[in-house]
């Protein structure tokens, strides 16, 4: 079962997938892979709140940062939480170890990857397309290719939910 | 009792809440106070117990890319962390396009 939780900034999302994940396994079968490369302040202020909130909810936690369709986690795990889906992207598309063109695919490629691996997974991925601005031509190619991610796995997945103020709204997924 | 509203800007937020609550006193655009408190030096957060009984409209201003300015982004990070508290208090939380709520809580 795919699940993803989809939201803005601060909107609470990474609150309710690790809510949803705890729901599906027990402890000691939660895997948390992060995507985010710890690279500048606001990154590291960001990893240190996901990381408190994590604590004591019975996550092992393992970095990887592209290439998630050859990702293979110590030991199997029957949850897996993805946070998340748009830093992996611009892992892809910017990174030097990245897939480069064919980002797109090596992010759904992953996300497919770990959904085989286990037998719940939630993918936390941003609402980045609202703000009505018009970027230059590399982040208006990034924001067409993180919908075309979002697109590809929404079509696959169990229930796609978005958090609005910390309130789970469910917009979509295989059962309604 | 305490409502919030979110949506984009000019969806008819403010319109909605004078006609729908008009017992409530209404605070109309409080991502603007949020951007007051941080230039003040006040932590956001302190804003939450003076919208408790009120009609709280606030632009959903986080659905865009990661500011590169460090002070947008705190306030996108704190106008969000605020709206999650007030919508966690509220009795009703609406979403609200092109004038259409949508009862949320």
């Amino acid at each position: 079962m795919l699940i993803i939780v989809a939201g803005g900034a601060a909107s609470g999302k990474s609150e309710h997938a690790e809510r949803l994940l705890c729901q599906a396994v027990p402890a000691g079968e939660r895997l948390y892979v992060a995507a985010m490369q710890p690279f500048g302040e606001a990154a590291q202020k960001r990893i240190a709140r996901h990381r408190a909130l994590r604590r004591g909810k019975g996550f092992e936690t393992a970095e990887r940062y592209t290439d998630l369709a050859h990702f293979v986690p110590e030991r199997p795990f029957r949850g897996i939480l993805l946070e998340c889906l748009s830093n992996l992207l611009a892992n892809e598309m910017f990174s030097p170890e990245g897939a480069g063109q064919a980002a797109v695919q090596a992010a759904v490629k992953g996300v497919l990857s770990l959904e085989e691996r286990c037998e719940t997974l939630v993918v936390v991925t941003n609402e980045v397309f609202s703000d009505g601005r018009i970027y230059s031509e590399q982040t208006m190619q990034y924001l067409r290719a993180l919908a075309a991610v979002n697109q590809e796995i929404a079509v696959r997945a169990g229930a796609v939910y978005e958090s609005v103020c910390g309130i789970l709204c469910r917009i979509g997924g295989e059962n309604g | 009792m305490t409502v919030l509203i979110v949506g984009g800007a000019c969806q008819g937020k403010a319109h909605f809440a004078r006609t729908r609550y008009p017992e409530l006193q209404p605070v109309i655009g409080l991502q603007r106070l949020v951007r007051e408190a941080l230039k003040a030096g006040r932590t956001p957060q302190s804003l939450l117990p003076g919208l408790l009984g009120r009609v709280v409209t606030c632009d959903e201003i986080g659905c865009g890319i990661v500011p590169e300015d460090p002070a947008e982004e705190r306030w996108r990070e704190e106008t969000g962390r605020l709206c999650c508290a007030l919508a966690a208090k509220a009795d009703a939380v609406y979403r609200i396009w092109a004038g259409i709520p949508q009862r949320i809580k």
